[in-house]
This record gives C-alpha cells, sequence and structure tokens, in this order.
C-alpha cells in the first residue's frame, strides 16, 4: 500500500515488574496498520495481543514498564506525527489521542460502564472532554449514535444503567460511546468473546457498517481464528508475545506458512470437515517466567528438534511473500536456498 | 437397542424469584420447562443453546444439582434404576459415585490448598471406596496415568498447573470412583484453541476405554459436532430439535437450529454462507412468549406460532423436531419446508 500508514508500531517490548520476576509481555512486536485497514491480532493466552493494544494508548499498569527503544508513531487527524510511547503520561496530546484518536471496546461491557452512572451520562462525559459542545448538545450527540448502532429507543436507553441492557446491547452501547468521539482507530479487544453465536454475527456486521461509514482502521483482537477472518484485511499471530506471522487473512488462512499457524489451523474444529481428527499442538504454553530461549515456539514445534538453531537463535521475520512475514529459521533456510 | 443410561421426563426445574414483604407477588423463572430425553451407554450426548436456554440447569438436574420441580430423571447402572428425582441422604452418594460432573474453569473448580493427590482422592474418601490408604493411592496413580498426568506432579498444588493441565486433573477426579456417566459443562470453552482439541482427545479415548456415558454441555456448535454422537438443541427452558449429530448439522429441521449453525462463522472468508439472520435477543424465562417461544425471533414464523404450542414430531426415527412448519409437512412424501431450508443449510457440509 502506498498511503502513509496510520499508526506504525516499532520494536515494541512491554515487561511486568511482578513478584517472581521479571515477565516478558511483548517482545520486539513491529507492524503497521493503514487508513481504513482491519488488522485482527489472533493469539492464545499469554501471546501478548491485549498488553500490546494496550500499550498503543499507554493503557499499561504502573508495573509494566515499556522497553526505551519501542516507538509507536501516529498520525493525528490533523496530520501531526506523534511518538505515542515518548509522550508525557499526564499530556494533554496522550489524552487527546485516547478516545478523541484511539478508540477502545472490550470483551466485558458491564465491566466496562460504571454502574452507578448511566449510559448516557457517561458517554456524555466523553463527549464533552473532547468536543466544545453542552451538555444538551452532547447527550443529542449520544442518543444519534446510540440508534446509528441500532439500539431500540435511543431516547430511553440513554437513561440506563449498563446492568438493565442485555449482553448484545451493552456491547451496542459500548461501541457507542466508542464511536461518538469519531476516532480514527478503533481497537476491538475480544469484543463478541462473551456473546452467543447469533449476537456475536450481528455485533460483527455492526462494526463492518461503522467502519465503512466512518472509515476508520480498526485493530481487532482475538482468540478465534474463524472470526478474525470474517472482519479483518490482515492477520498478526502472536504466540508469548512475539510475532509469528503476519500476512493478508486468505493467504494465513489457507497457506499459513509458520508452524505454530498451522498446528492451531489444524486445532480448530470446522463444520465443513467433520470427520477429521483434532490435532492438537504438543505440549503446553510456557508459564511467562519460564520464556523458551530461540524461538519461543520451539519447546511445541514438530520440527525443531532436528534444527539445533531453534533452539539457541531468536528467529526475525523474514518475507515468504511481498506482503506476506513470517518468523521461522526453516523459512529462512528455504529462502535463502532458493535465492542460491 | 439396549435400555438407556439416563432418561429424562417431562424434566422442569423453576425457580421462585422476588416476592416477600411488600414486593408483591413471587415470579417463576422457568429455566427448564418441560424437557424430555434418553442418552444411551457408551454415548456422547451434546446439549447446545444460547445463555439463558437452560442447557446447564438441565446437566445440574440430572446429578441433583439443581432442585427438580417436577418430572423424572432415572439413571440405571448394573441392573438398578436410581430414581434421581426421589433420591436422598445415602441414595445420593451412590448416584455420585455412578454420575460425576466436569466444570468449566479448572481454576475455580480446584481448592488451591490441597495437593493434586488429595483433589483426586478426595472422592474416593468422601465414599469410602477404598479401604486404605495404598489403595486410594494405588487408585489415584492409576487413574491420573490415563488422564496423562505426570505422577511427580502428584504433590504439588494446583497453581503450579497451566489450564489445560488443570481440566486434566478435573477429569482425573471425576473419573476416580469410575463412573459410567460424566456431565462436561463447557468443560474446553476456557481453554486455548491448541489445548482444547487436546483435551477433547483425552476425553474421547477415556470414553472409549471405560465405555462412559456423557452429556457434553457446550455452547460452541463446531465442538459438539466433532465430538458428540447425538445433539439436542435447547431454547428458553425447551429442546427443540434432536437428531444425531451428522444429521443436525446436515439437515436441521428447526428454524432456530438453522440460524444457530448458520451463524457460526466459518475459517474461510470466502465460504458461501446463507445466513439466517436472528434479530433480537433470548426472551426474559420469566415471562416466555406463548405458543412456540421462538416465534418473537423466528424469521418464518406464521400466525399459528403466537399461540398454539407446537407438538413434539418424528421426522425419521432419530429425528425429532417441534416446530409447526415441519409437523404440517411430515406426512407430506416431500417436506417443501425441509426441501426449501435445505438450500439454507451449513455450506459445503
Amino acid at each position: 500500500m502506498a498511503t502513509d500508514p496510520l499508526l506504525t508500531v516499532s520494536n515494541l517490548s512491554v515487561r511486568f515488574h511482578t513478584d517472581e520476576g521479571l515477565v516478558t509481555a511483548v517482545d520486539d512486536l513491529s507492524f503497521a496498520l493503514q487508513p481504513g485497514q482491519t488488522l485482527g491480532i489472533v493469539g492464545e493466552s499469554g501471546s501478548g495481543k491485549s498488553v500490546s493494544t494496550k500499550a498503543l494508548m499507554r493503557l499499561l499498569p504502573d508495573y509494566a514498564e515499556l522497553d526505551a527503544n519501542s516507538h509507536i508513531v501516529y498520525q493525528t487527524k490533523k496530520g501531526a506525527y506523534v511518538d505515542i510511547a515518548r509522550l508525557d503520561a499526564r499530556s494533554k496530546a496522550l489524552k487527546q489521542v485516547r478516545g478523541g484518536e484511539i478508540a477502545m471496546i472490550f470483551q466485558e461491557p458491564s465491566a466496562a460502564f460504571s454502574p452507578l452512572y448511566t449510559i448516557g451520562n457517561q458517554m456524555i462525559e466523553g463527549i464533552r472532554l473532547h468536543r466544545d459542545v453542552s451538555r444538551d448538545q452532547a447527550r443529542k450527540l449520544a442518543i444519534e449514535m446510540l440508534d446509528r448502532v441500532g439500539m431500540t429507543n435511543p431516547e430511553l436507553r440513554v437513561d440506563q444503567y449498563a446492568f438493565q441492557l442485555s449482553g448484545g446491547m451493552r456491547q451496542r452501547a459500548m461501541i457507542a460511546s466508542a464511536l461518538v468521539m469519531r476516532p480514527a482507530v478503533l481497537i476491538a479487544d475480544e469484543p463478541t468473546t462473551a456473546l452467543d453465536v447469533t449476537i456475536q454475527a450481528q455485533i460483527l456486521d455492526l462494526l463492518k457498517e461503522l467502519q465503512q461509514d466512518f472509515g476508520m482502521a480498526i485493530i481487532f483482537i482475538s482468540h478465534d481464528l474463524a472470526v478474525i477472518s470474517q472482519i479483518a484485511d490482515d492477520v498478526l499471530v502472536m504466540y508469548l508475545g512475539k510475532e509469528m506471522e503476519t500476512g493478508p487473512v486468505r493467504r494465513i488462512i489457507r497457506h499459513p506458512q509458520h508452524p505454530y499457524t498451522q498446528g492451531l489451523i489444524n486445532a480448530i474444529p470446522r463444520l465443513e470437515e467433520l470427520d477429521r481428527p483434532l490435532l492438537p499442538i504438543p505440549g503446553d504454553i510456557p508459564s511467562p517466567l519460564e520464556r523458551p530461549t530461540g524461538c519461543v515456539f520451539h519447546t511445541r514445534c514438530p520440527h525443531a528438534a532436528d534444527h539445533p538453531r531453534c533452539h539457541t537463535d531468536v528467529p526475525i521475520p523474514a518475507q515468504t511473500q511481498p506482503d506476506h512475514l513470517a518468523a521461522c529459521h526453516l523459512l529462512t533456510e528455504k529462502v535463502l536456498e532458493e535465492t542460491v | 437397542m439396549t435400555s438407556p443410561i439416563v432418561s429424562v421426563r417431562d424434566l422442569q426445574v423453576h425457580y421462585p424469584i422476588g416476592g416477600g414483604f411488600m414486593k408483591g407477588k413471587p415470579q417463576t423463572v422457568r429455566a427448564v420447562d418441560g424437557v424430555s430425553f434418553e442418552i444411551y451407554p457408551g454415548q456422547i450426548f451434546g446439549l447446545v443453546g444460547e445463555s439463558g436456554s437452560g442447557k446447564t440447569t438441565v446437566g445440574r438436574a440430572i446429578l441433583k444439582a439443581a432442585p427438580i420441580t417436577h418430572g423424572e430423571v432415572t439413571l440405571r447402572v448394573a441392573d438398578t434404576a436410581l430414581h434421581v428425582d426421589q433420591l436422598r441422604g445415602d441414595g445420593l452418594k451412590a448416584l455420585r459415585r455412578h454420575a460425576q460432573m466436569i466444570f468449566q474453569d479448572p481454576y475455580a473448580s480446584l481448592s488451591p490448598r490441597m495437593t493434586v493427590r488429595d483433589i483426586i482422592a478426595e472422592p474416593l474418601e468422601a465414599m469410602k471406596l477404598t479401604r486404605n490408604r495404598e489403595e486410594t493411592d494405588r487408585r489415584v496413580r492409576e487413574v491420573a496415568e490415563k488422564c496423562r498426568l505426570n505422577l511427580e506432579h502428584l504433590r504439588r498444588f494446583p497453581h503450579a498447573f497451566s489450564g489445560g493441565q488443570r481440566q486434566r486433573i478435573a477429569i482425573a477426579r471425576a473419573l476416580v470412583s469410575n463412573p459410567s456417566f460424566l456431565v462436561a459443562d463447557e468443560a474446553v470453552a476456557a481453554l486455548d484453541v491448541s489445548i482444547q482439541a487436546n483435551i477433547l482427545n483425552l476425553l474421547k479415548s477415556l470414553q472409549q476405554d471405560m465405555n462412559l456415558a456423557f452429556m457434553f454441555i457446550s455452547h460452541d456448535l463446531s465442538v459438539v459436532a466433532h465430538f458428540c454422537d447425538v445433539v439436542a438443541v435447547m431454547y428458553l427452558g425447551e429442546i427443540v430439535e434432536i437428531a444425531p449429530t451428522h444429521k443436525l448439522f446436515s439437515q436441521p429441521a428447526h428454524p432456530y437450529t438453522q440460524a444457530l449453525l448458520s451463524a457460526i462463522p466459518p475459517l474461510d472468508p470466502d465460504a458461501k454462507r446463507d445466513r439466517v439472520q436472528l434479530s433480537g435477543e433470548i426472551p426474559s424465562p420469566i415471562t416466555p412468549p406463548t405458543g412456540c417461544r421462538f416465534h418473537t425471533r423466528c424469521p418464518v414464523a406464521q400466525p399459528a406460532c403466537q399461540t398454539i404450542k407446537p407438538e413434539w414430531t418424528q421426522i425419521s426415527g432419530d429425528h425429532g423436531v417441534a416446530c409447526h412448519l415441519v409437523a404440517d409437512h411430515v406426512d407430506s412424501t416431500v417436506p417443501e419446508h425441509l426441501q426449501e431450508q435445505k438450500k439454507h443449510a451449513m455450506p459445503e457440509c
């Protein structure tokens, strides 16, 4: 893509100081997000998919440490470039980025809304933080947005509390409160995981429709590759805080290059192939305190036994196709052989 | 055919809520409202439905972990029939020995203060199934090996284990009393995909080794499709369709089943599918809709559906459904509704 990326993340590393020691949650992650693009981040628990996107908004807890080499370069709506990783934690610029430029929706809308204030109250507070409007105008904007996300009776809903809404309606309310500021990037962290499949389908349709209307870019995080495939243009596969593979969604699903992605796809039960036995990835996800050396996936990789390099050297993401990257020694060796 | 290990007849579980001084009349939540089915020895019976459909309550009622308001639940083991709905005291203990449960969250279902050995041994000790400690230890080691647990791990505490390992400990505890029937309530829902397949394969091999019957409760239809022999679909406290897995997924007859199946995202974004859109959400079980409970969301609802409750119709020997549209056509040679819906059914099944 020729356009300037909206967001360029380079060498992002996040570590947590815990009682048991320093835990690496995200390790040297780099990716770019184009305007209007949907990037899916898929990974299992402990893969760092949530932590890396929280870092984009500097929403990490105090005991987290952002590596000094990390850069999160973001192009604001006005065209200026800011490095979010360098912003002061209390700066006005960071406050503007949070919510105004980049908004986030979460898995548990009941946890994201305060139970003490009405939906409208919380939306109005957000709107007035970012825009110079009166309470009445803000309320009008909130009602419009609730209507836009498909809430029935928005005039009534605006004065209700989160607990009075059903799961699907709560998620719609959260989407409304995130989008009312017209952010350029929406980070959706497992927004459909807590919902039933019929409601999940409704919310995915809604997000696609809103993206078309508002022209925003979406970072969609999920553990479910099938959900990602419904909404994403490109997919970033993460494991233990590292990028394993990045590429267009169809290539990732049909021609996965990395052994981890291949294993993941074989482990997913699919309705189209009822008689195919499920093939688990052997072993368990290692504890974050016992991070494997070399390639982080080598402890479960079916090829690692024959390749001593996997145990010692960290593979660097390399191109297997112009827009397809994979971090695996086997692939870089193969590419080298082919070029020689 | 052999006799069923579990038979459930017109099971109802109602919970009163509210009421009391100055609070007006108490209301009733009809969590399970007239459910009947049978599970045969060695069978994996899947129970699916959205949240609030009552699937967990059915599983609990069979083990008498939920109060049975009305109906009969019978468990047949070793030529004796246990009438679960009437059991009390020692009778319940006998039931626990033969019927066990695996829960969803292995982080919540294992006591952090007990070693893995003590967790697995507890059912044996509580039910006094072994004579001495050596026998208990032997039995614990046997079952731990079967569940592919490292014997050195028996001395450790649950916090040292990952989700997959914890779920294997929970399975070992459920199997230690040698039950013939297991209820697995969302047993793999909390696990990562790469681990989930591992646990499903383990459960299947144990099921075959020990000739266990399973009730497998899940919201994940893809998992159910891979794991179960027979599937029952629940909606708002009622079963709307029961069929062998292949039939249910290739020829779903109830509009709700069709909608549910079509909402599952396929892995390939270009896979063809005709979505049966469902509007709205599951209504409240306190005031369920009249007639067919699905009529408020049904894309093909007729006026009759709003007032008349559909009767259970057997489309074929092993495929039953509760829908007026199917019942109307079941006598004609080619069920028009089915034929039309076949086109809507799952793509490339």
